[in-house]
């Protein structure tokens, strides 16, 4: 409630013509973008560019802003409605495309890495990165935004407008889909290490 | 076993709520199924590694290059119609002082009649022609500080005053 009403006044400045404070929205909020903008757009050299067109897009649209959501729910909109766009051009698939890998394990079981292979690529965590990067689009954002930015499904529900129930299976999906490919490739008590 | 395994689904339910809302008897049978409990085990290990904070995505100077953008692209096409506005009245205004400076005003006011420059070079006490006067700087020099002054008061009354408004203006607007 107290960011809330720290973001209204932040929001009111900006608004009265003291467009410098907008420094702060975008420090405050630029993790955030990045995290769906990364996640979403494939192609490296474009992120950075979406990520700069997501803070015009909100510095423009900052005085049709309402209130009736956190500002983060809806800087994570526009930022997430901004990739889907760039995603529409390209024509970049967001989930049907993609579901046969789900059942596909027995292909990454082939790909098994060793424990030295696993030390070689770093620890878990950048396997795991490597192996959300894989994911569909739409699961790995949901992923990104439930398990990094804390968000519930309401939230991430009006984000993506997906309805929760669909957000909650691509959550369950995408989980699944981790664990599996990571078993199929290392054993537990290697990951566990 | 009391019941069948839970689904990997349940599971994952469980540990988004942090097991609240689990039945007694589901309580019971992860306690007792090794199945379940492997389970368990392998998604808390998943869910602790999502939660992990990953390294710094955008560069240092994102905020400087984005709020550049900003500044360069929304922000003047935004306020520069007003601006300019006041700043070709300004400029009107300082012509008209330095015009008035310069031709006694009276000999403005008596009428166009009889009034003729040579006349208001004249009275305006500047010996010779007029020719002679406009290569004189000296008589020029206040005049040109009086519109110079005019100017600077615009300007600053613009960053001041106009900006902020434009400001206001562009986010109603859009």
């Amino acid at each position: 409630m107290e960011q809330r009403e720290e973001s209204k006044q932040l929001v009111a400045r900006i608004l009265a013509g003291h467009t410098e404070e907008f420094e702060a929205v975008i420090e405050r909020y630029k993790k955030l973008v990045a995290h769906i903008v990364f996640k979403m757009v494939t192609i490296e050299a474009d992120r950075e560019d979406i990520c700069q067109e997501v803070f015009v897009k909100v510095f423009q649209k900052l005085g049709s802003f309402k209130f009736e959501s956190k500002l983060s729910t809806w800087i994570a909109t526009i930022a997430y409605n901004t990739s889907l766009n760039y995603l529409e051009k390209k024509r970049a698939p967001l989930v049907d495309d993609l579901m046969p890998e789900e059942n596909g394990l027995e292909r990454l079981a082939a790909e098994t890495y060793s424990p030295e292979d696993c030390a070689d690529r770093g620890n878990l965590s950048e396997i795991l990165i490597e192996e959300i990067d894989k994911l569909p689009v739409q699961y790995g954002t949901v992923l990104v935004l439930y398990h990094l930015e804390e968000m519930p499904y309401r939230e991430i529900s009006e984000i993506t407008g997906l309805p929760d129930g669909t957000v909650k299976s691509h959550l369950f999906r995408a989980r699944k889909l981790l664990k599996d490919r990571l078993l199929a490739k290392y054993k537990m008590e290697d990951l566990c290490r | 076993m009391s019941i069948e395994h839970l689904s990997e689904g349940r599971i994952q339910e469980c540990l988004d709520n942090r097991f609240r809302g689990l039945s007694p008897t589901e309580l019971k049978h992860i306690k007792d199924c090794e199945h379940c409990q492997g389970l368990v085990m392998e998604y808390k290990l998943l869910y602790a590694e999502l939660a992990k904070d990953r390294p710094e995505l955008l560069p240092t100077d994102f905020t400087s290059r984005t709020m550049a953008i900003i500044r360069q692209q929304v922000l003047p096409a935004a306020g520069l119609g007003r601006s300019s506005l006041v700043f070709a009245i300004g400029g009107l205004l300082s012509c008209l002082a330095a015009i008035i400076y310069l031709f006694d005003i009276k000999a403005l006011l008596n009428g166009a009649a009889s009034f003729s420059l040579e006349s208001a070079v004249a009275q305006s006490g500047t010996v010779g022609s007029l020719s002679k006067m406009t290569t004189d700087l000296g008589p020029m020099l206040p005049i040109l500080i009086f519109a110079g002054l005019i100017l600077v008061g615009v300007a600053v009354a613009d960053k001041l005053l106009l900006r902020q408004k434009t400001t206001r203006a562009y986010f109603l607007s859009v």
